[in-house]
């Protein structure tokens, strides 16, 4: 079953294009990368699935529903969950009230003022649960500043797997981190059920060639290629691209 | 010394409870009006401190409560325990209404927005003489009785100030704990992510605007049966100006700074204005103080300090 | 009709003391973030001290071309022990901040001028009426006019086309990456920041002679000026100058039609542009 279908989407600001004819179709339980040298447009393309972008011109369906230029909470309702470039935490709060306010706006949060003492509990467990799927689990009342980069990195994927998403967006997860972090969170992305479909933003080839099914180059907006790992390590034009340097 | 700090509140309690009604009318009313302006100011630490808003408008809801309870008062004789939930409800409205169209925008059109909606109260109070009374103001409220016992005489209108004070801190003490609480904190430290969980933000900073403005109206409704008299200054936008620097330098982040901040407030006006016609210039010098190295404000970093002072000791 | 253009040249006027306002704000905001609530008393200084020279000297023109120096001084000092400390903190600090200073700066004008409207009077050149569109106009306020208009200019070429111009556009943009080609950007920011005060204080002078110089003038001007960079958009020079001329229009022929609005009409202008555009005219998202 498609879970995403992105229908050519193009973005504009103004003269400045960072989205170009987007086609893609995301079946569930995919785990997929999106690549491309700096200034691609990733992080735009991105941004238009989850609502903090509106796309100026296309349309993007979940599920069959279009969510193009949606607010980006009615989307996060929806199923789509994400984590952002750079870290984007709650950095006055513990690391537990992090993950358990994303725990209780799954449970319904604007009818929330009412409910008992029992139901915050029940969002404390739920919170520890997910600290402890994304490894985190030493001192949840810490505060967020006493955490190491690759660990926020972490709590960031905690929060978006809150909300119980069914199509989680991981905008480069192992981007500033060291490779003993990276290999921590190419495991913590492996061990993530197969009932939620993957769509990466990365930039560290290893990440993507040892996580991705399929992956999609961008370049300057537009898609170059969707394909295998065979199929876009094969590729002339994705030569080319990389050609001259790293990303 | 575990318990420092619910001592001293203890002790603060039994002042106000115990000691203040036997120190004469004079200073009972200054006491009385330090915490209906102690509501005022904490309504307004509800939208800056917990929900990140800073409003210019905020004596609107305050005025318009009072102006309800005069107006209901001495144009159509109703009694003031019906006018204050009347007025309550009024200014609850109001916020709703002016903050449908307020949350839309944040930072500087927030502040702008909201002082014109305040200034459209302002020069409807001014124009509208025969129901206001104008610049003129409307006096002549006559105070309701409270079981038979007259609040024009004696202690039971500062009685009645203190137990409405008390029950409006026990409000936001649950709030505050409250998972609404926590939504409002989330907004203050991080719209877009609360937003990017599911949040309807803009929601919740309704609720918080209107929240803010019923207690705002609560403690405008008080001033009516304090002062008797309303005029337009009640609804300008320098009063919305003035309970910021209350709240601000009493500390936006507890429930209590903004009250404390308006006593300091009242009482360095008073104090200040009597030796010398300069004090504005006194309280800006503090309140930048405030700003620049005691962001949690005065009763923050005292706070601060007696816990620290008790650690040591303990 | 006389009254049309009568009207329409006093609107001009404010309009483009409004742009001097409004164009310091916006620079200010544009280049640095920064939410200036005191800037109103930069322009308040100007008219003080325009009444001060132009009261011991009698010339008015030394006044227009040093009365603002005072202004800039204290920007000066403002900006570099007060609101540097302060950059990483975000608007809501900055507002308090500068807020505090508009208490400030109040105080220290009753002290140094006293609690007196104070009136300045205009250059003997500019003391006569002209005909203009079949009406008599105060020369002066055509003065206002004309010098305001040069002053957009200049501004728009000083931005547009110098090289420091460019400097500041490119930390607009930024401001890490124009430090790290090499841009002062804390000098950049000290000067704007100057430079916008200079125009506040400088559109004091200008007024004084119509407006005289008092207490309360600080936020008489201020209010204003914030209502059109919010219509304009922040941070945007364009728009304050559309905006500037918008709301002296609406306030200048609102008050003679509909005076019962006066206190008002500005305000709503602000609602209805608010509500149909919430970033304001040209305004943009900004980081």
């Amino acid at each position: 079953m498609t879970l995403l279908q992105i229908e050519h989407v193009s973005k504009a600001f103004g003269e400045l294009v960072v989205t170009k004819d987007a086609c893609l179709s995301v079946p569930a339980g995919e785990r997929h990368v999106i690549i491309g040298p700096n200034g691609a447009g990733k992080s735009s393309l991105v941004h238009q699935i989850t609502g903090q972008l509106r796309p100026t011109s296309g349309a993007i369906k979940f599920k069959g529903r279009d969510i193009t230029g949606a607010r980006p909470d009615k989307i996060c309702q929806w199923g789509i969950g994400r984590t952002f470039q750079k870290n984007n935490l709650f950095r006055s709060l513990s690391v537990r009230e992090n993950v358990r306010l994303a725990v209780q706006a799954k449970c319904g949060g604007w009818y929330q003022p009412l409910r008992s003492a029992a139901s915050r509990h029940e969002q404390h467990r739920r919170a520890d649960e997910l600290l402890e799927q994304v490894h985190l689990t030493e001192g949840h009342k810490r505060s967020v500043s006493a955490l190491s980069y690759g660990e926020q990195r972490q709590l960031e994927i905690a929060i978006a797997l809150a909300a119980e998403p069914e199509l989680l967006l991981l905008d480069e997860p192992t981007s500033g981190m060291s490779p003993a972090e990276t290999e921590r969170m190419i495991e913590l992305i492996e061990e993530l059920p197969g009932s939620i479909t993957l769509l990466m933003i990365e930039h560290d080839m290893k990440v993507v060639f040892s996580l991705a099914q399929r992956i999609t180059v961008l370049y300057y907006g537009a898609i170059l290629l969707t394909g295998t790992k065979q199929e876009v390590q094969q590729s002339e034009r994705v030569r080319e691209v990389y050609l001259g340097g790293k990303h | 010394m575990k318990y420092t700090r619910e001592a001293c509140y203890c002790v603060v309690a039994v002042l106000l409870i115990a000691v203040v009604p036997w120190t004469g009318s004079y200073f009972t009313g200054v006491v009385s009006e330090v915490l209906i302006y102690g509501i005022f100011a904490m309504s307004l630490g509800l939208l800056i401190g917990y929900t990140g808003m800073m409003s210019f408008g905020h004596a609107a809801f305050f005025g318009i409560a009072a102006y309800t309870v005069a107006i209901l008062g001495v144009q159509f004789g109703w009694s003031g325990w019906i006018g204050l939930p009347i007025a309550v409800a009024v200014s609850g409205a109001a916020a709703a209404l002016v903050g449908l169209f307020c949350v839309r925008v944040s930072g500087i059109p927030f502040l702008m927005l909201t002082m014109a909606f305040s200034q459209l109260f302002y020069s409807i109070s001014l124009q509208w003489r025969t129901v206001t009374g104008g610049s003129d103001g409307l006096s002549g409220f006559e105070r309701p009785t409270l079981f038979g016992l007259s609040l024009d005489s004696g202690n039971s209108l500062y009685y009645l100030i203190l137990v409405s004070f008390g029950m409006v801190v026990l409000l936001l003490m649950k709030l505050v704990r409250s998972p609404l609480g926590s939504i409002f904190v989330g907004i203050r430290d991080n719209e877009s992510r609360m937003r990017a969980i599911g949040y309807p933000v803009r929601w919740f900073k309704l609720v918080s605007f209107t929240i803010a403005g019923m207690i705002a109206g609560f403690a405008g409704g008080l001033y009516a049966f304090f002062n008797t008299y309303v005029s337009s200054d009640i609804l300008h936008w320098s009063l919305s100006g003035d309970v910021i620097v209350m709240a601000v330098l009493g500390g936006v982040q507890t429930i209590l700074g903004p009250a404390i901040g308006a006593g300091i407030f009242l009482i360095l006006k008073n104090l200040v204005s009597s030796h010398t016609a300069y004090w504005m210039f006194w309280i800006g010098v503090v309140f930048i103080a405030t700003v620049m190295f005691m962001r949690e404000g005065l009763w923050g970093f005292a706070a601060r300090t007696i816990e620290r002072l008790s650690g040591k000791q303990g | 009709m006389e009254f049309f253009v009568s009207q329409l040249i006093n609107s001009l006027a404010f309009a483009f003391l409004l742009f001097l306002m409004s164009a310091g704000l916006s620079l200010i905001f544009g280049l640095m973030n920064v939410v200036n609530l005191a800037h109103g008393s930069f322009f308040m200084l100007g008219a003080f001290t325009a009444f001060m020279v132009e009261r011991t000297t009698g010339n008015f023109w030394l006044a227009l071309s040093v009365a603002w120096l005072p202004a800039v001084v204290l920007a000066v000092l403002l900006e570099r022990f007060f609101l540097r400390p302060m950059y990483g903190r975000g608007h809501l600090d900055q507002m308090l901040l500068t807020f505090g200073f508009v208490f400030v700066f109040g105080d220290l004008a009753k002290f140094v001028w006293g609690p007196e409207i104070r009136s300045v009077a205009p250059p003997e050149l500019l003391r006569h009426a002209v005909h203009l569109g079949g009406t008599s106009v105060p020369s002066y306020r055509l003065f206002i006019v004309v010098v305001g208009f040069v002053i957009a200019i200049a501004l728009w070429l000083f931005l547009e086309r110098s090289r420091i111009g460019a400097m500041i556009r490119a930390s607009v943009d930024d401001a890490e990456t124009a430090s790290g080609i090499g841009i002062n950007v804390r000098l950049l920011f000290g000067g704007a920041f100057a430079l916008g005060a200079a125009l506040a204080a400088f559109g004091g002078i200008i007024a004084s002679p119509v407006m005289g110089a008092y207490l309360g003038l600080d936020i008489e001007i201020l209010v204003p000026a914030f209502i059109v960079v919010v219509i304009g958009g922040m941070g945007n020079l364009k728009g304050a100058l559309i905006a500037s001329i918008f709301v002296a229009l609406v306030q200048t022929f609102g008050n003679a039609y509909f005076p019962q609005f006066s206190l008002f009409s500005i305000y709503l202008l602000m609602i209805v542009v608010l509500i149909v555009r919430p970033r304001g005219l040209f305004g943009a998202l900004k980081g």
